[in-house]
């Protein structure tokens, strides 16, 4: 399928419906502020309290969605097209979970309170050991059960992880974060978070968008790739340590959401020609589209609730996956 | 026909008194040893709360056993006492093996562990938990028939209401806002101990104003727009969590610095206790200790420094942390 659609109107578009959503994400919140107040609120300091709420809440929680959804959705298409698999994506591979369990680490020892950047620094090293594990478990030219049954293991052992410690948290408060940590949510997130990913995922989406040429010429085969002159060790490494920075950091702050990494490339791709150069930037623009939206939509839904993201995104995301196992089946057959 | 009815009457109340005279020769002897037979011997409290009243009004010797919930100072205001207690984490068959006279319990948990004692035959007895101080003087009372200890149970009323009546000398006409603030955005509502408490303080309670009951999540953002005179937090557990990062969150930081911040330990409040006044007289300082009523002044910039909350009891004023 081929939707002949320009290229640049397709980044236009997903740039104009990101800066709408972005907008409204900062008009939705409990403080009843209205639509002009808000935007003098965001700029001007006249209205004290409204211009805390919109500066210290609403626009980190805003730019948060925005960077972990892009993350995902950027490295949901680098790891399909660098896997050559339509299944993998960071919830999936037990990426997020294994990032979570790293940032459960820094977090309930204590360490990063000690030392800040010791939070997304242990989620970078947990995701980087999921994705290497699942490499491992799946080995050279895996099959899509293979690795999503590698997926499988590393994130159950990973939530398990994580919950046995946070049940063993002497804070009764602990064992109920378990929920952020394996659904994520972005509430009363501040600016000191977005500091703290917002390198991280910067960093690692770059070292992802440099693998778009390479990722086209794998199209055709790691030989192929290989005469094209694409060395391969060097694509692996920018795309494991661009996943790992991106999604770790994104998940240290927010917790594992899963799913936009795989329905994002997904729904893209037949307007970007198949091909993985191009699938990128559209996909780290639609996966910031897709966080934002569910991210507004929890508060909508659930306003004094904090609902999780992840509720919303596998609402979506499951029946997606069914589908698409759905489609290799018969396609298989 | 008249005289026949007298004489009936008569026999009867012969019959009577001749049972009442018996009845009182019987009890007679008995009542002194039946009073210290009857004072429950062997105390088993299975609630947080239940667990400090009895501490106040058993001796030591009487008490089998307390939950072990008693023992973070974090709940309880005696933990330390409670350390020398045997303890019980509320499942039936420990308890029963205590062979307990008597055990208290409250009456919102534990229902499957009360039912099984009932059953086995152990006197249960449940106590609601407290959202007025008429509650507590109520708990306080019925704990002290339960262990026969009526006058020491008077003398912690007194001395509670001796402290209320101070508080109320000193708080002022004016009613001021306060935000009770807990971890994960918590806060309390109407008809709950903790509101109860701040306005006896002479404060208005936002969560009552907000017309939220019980305990119930409180935004950030309502709290920011609120502007109370003073947010009013509990004291954080050592171990990090991340419903305690709300209480570094820069936007409730700068509320607190532009306001005042108050920090009261959540065991004078979770269960109603006599040291629940104390929580009360801690409120009326931190209300001495506000600037005074006026127009608030030109914003000032965000802070970028985020301190981490202390760990011991401290009423922070406006005075002392502007400066920072």
């Amino acid at each position: 399928m081929n939707l002949a659609i320009s290229y640049r109107l397709l980044i236009g578009l997903l740039a104009i419906i990101l800066a709408v959503l972005f907008l409204l994400s900062l008009m939705i919140g409990p403080a009843a502020i209205s639509f002009w107040q808000s935007f003098e609120a965001l700029f001007t300091g006249d209205n004290e309290a409204a211009t805390i709420v919109m500066q210290e809440i609403r626009l980190p929680r805003a730019i948060l969605g925005v960077l972990i959804g892009a993350s995902l959705g950027l490295s949901g298409a680098a790891l399909q097209g660098y896997l050559r698999n339509p299944l993998a994506e960071p919830g999936l591979l037990g990426i997020s979970s294994s990032a979570s369990l790293g940032a459960v680490i820094a977090i309930y020892s204590g360490l990063s309170a000690i030392f800040s950047l010791a939070l997304p620094l242990m989620a970078l090293a947990g995701s980087v050991g999921a994705v290497l594990v699942v490499r491992a478990l799946a080995g050279q030219g895996a099959t899509t059960v293979t690795l999503i049954l590698a997926g499988v293991a590393v994130t159950s052992f990973a939530s398990a992880m994580t919950a046995l410690g946070l049940n063993l948290s002497p804070n009764p408060f602990a064992a109920l974060e378990i929920v952020f940590w394996m659904l994520g949510s972005l509430k009363d997130r501040s600016m000191t978070h977005v500091w703290l990913a917002g390198p991280f995922i910067v960093i690692g989406c770059t070292m992802l968008l440099l693998v778009g040429r390479a990722l086209d010429a794998l199209t055709l085969g790691e030989s192929a790739a290989a005469s094209l002159g694409h060395r391969l060790e060097r694509v692996q490494a920018l795309v494991v340590f661009g996943t790992a920075a991106s999604v770790g950091a994104a998940t240290s702050v927010a917790g594992a959401i899963g799913f936009i990494g795989l329905v994002v490339p997904h729904i893209l791709r037949p307007f970007v020609g198949n091909q993985p150069s191009r699938l990128l930037p559209a996909s780290a623009l639609g996966g910031a589209i897709v966080l934002l939206a569910a991210d507004i939509a929890v508060r909508l839904i659930a306003p004094d609730r904090d609902l999780k993201l992840g509720v919303l995104t596998a609402l979506i995301g499951a029946p997606f996956f069914l589908w698409l196992i759905f489609k290799q089946r018969r396609f298989a057959s | 026909v008249e005289r026949v009815k007298p004489q009936r009457w008569n026999k009867l109340w012969h019959l009577a008194s001749a049972c009442a005279v018996l009845l009182a020769l019987i009890m007679s002897g008995q009542t002194s040893a039946r009073a210290e037979a009857e004072r429950p011997q062997r105390i088993v409290s299975l609630n947080l709360c239940t667990d400090q009243l009895v501490m106040l009004l058993a001796d030591k010797r009487q008490i089998a056993a307390i939950s072990h919930l008693a023992l973070d100072p974090q709940l309880a205001v005696l933990a330390d006492e409670a350390q020398r207690l045997p303890i019980t984490y509320g499942q039936a068959e420990e308890v029963y093996l205590l062979k307990p006279d008597l055990v208290v319990a409250g009456d919102f948990h534990l229902n499957a562990t009360v039912d099984i004692l009932r059953r086995l035959g152990i006197p249960v007895e449940e106590f609601a938990g407290s959202n007025s101080f008429a509650d507590i003087r109520k708990n306080i009372r019925r704990m002290g028939r339960l262990l026969h200890a009526e006058q020491k149970a008077e003398k912690l009323i007194a001395a509670m209401d001796d402290k209320l009546a101070r508080a109320d000398e000193r708080t002022g006409a004016t009613k001021r806002l306060a935000a009770l603030y807990y971890a994960n955005s918590y806060t309390s509502g109407r008809s709950t101990l903790a509101a109860e408490v701040v306005e006896r303080a002479g404060f208005q309670n936002l969560g009552s104003r907000l017309n939220l009951r019980g305990t119930a999540e409180l935004s950030l953002e309502s709290l920011i727009m609120a502007r109370p005179d003073i947010v009013v937090t509990g004291l954080s557990y050592r171990a990090p969590a991340l419903a305690q990062q709300v209480f570094k969150h820069p936007a409730l930081t700068y509320l607190q610095n532009r306001t005042s911040a108050a920090a009261i330990p959540e065991n004078l409040w979770i269960c109603g206790t006599p040291f629940t006044a104390d929580a009360v007289l801690a409120l009326v300082d931190a209300r001495k200790n506000l600037p005074a009523l006026t127009a608030s002044a030109a914003p000032t910039h965000l802070p970028a420094q985020i301190d981490r909350p202390s760990g011991d009891a401290t009423i922070k004023s406006d005075s002392s942390r502007a400066a920072k």
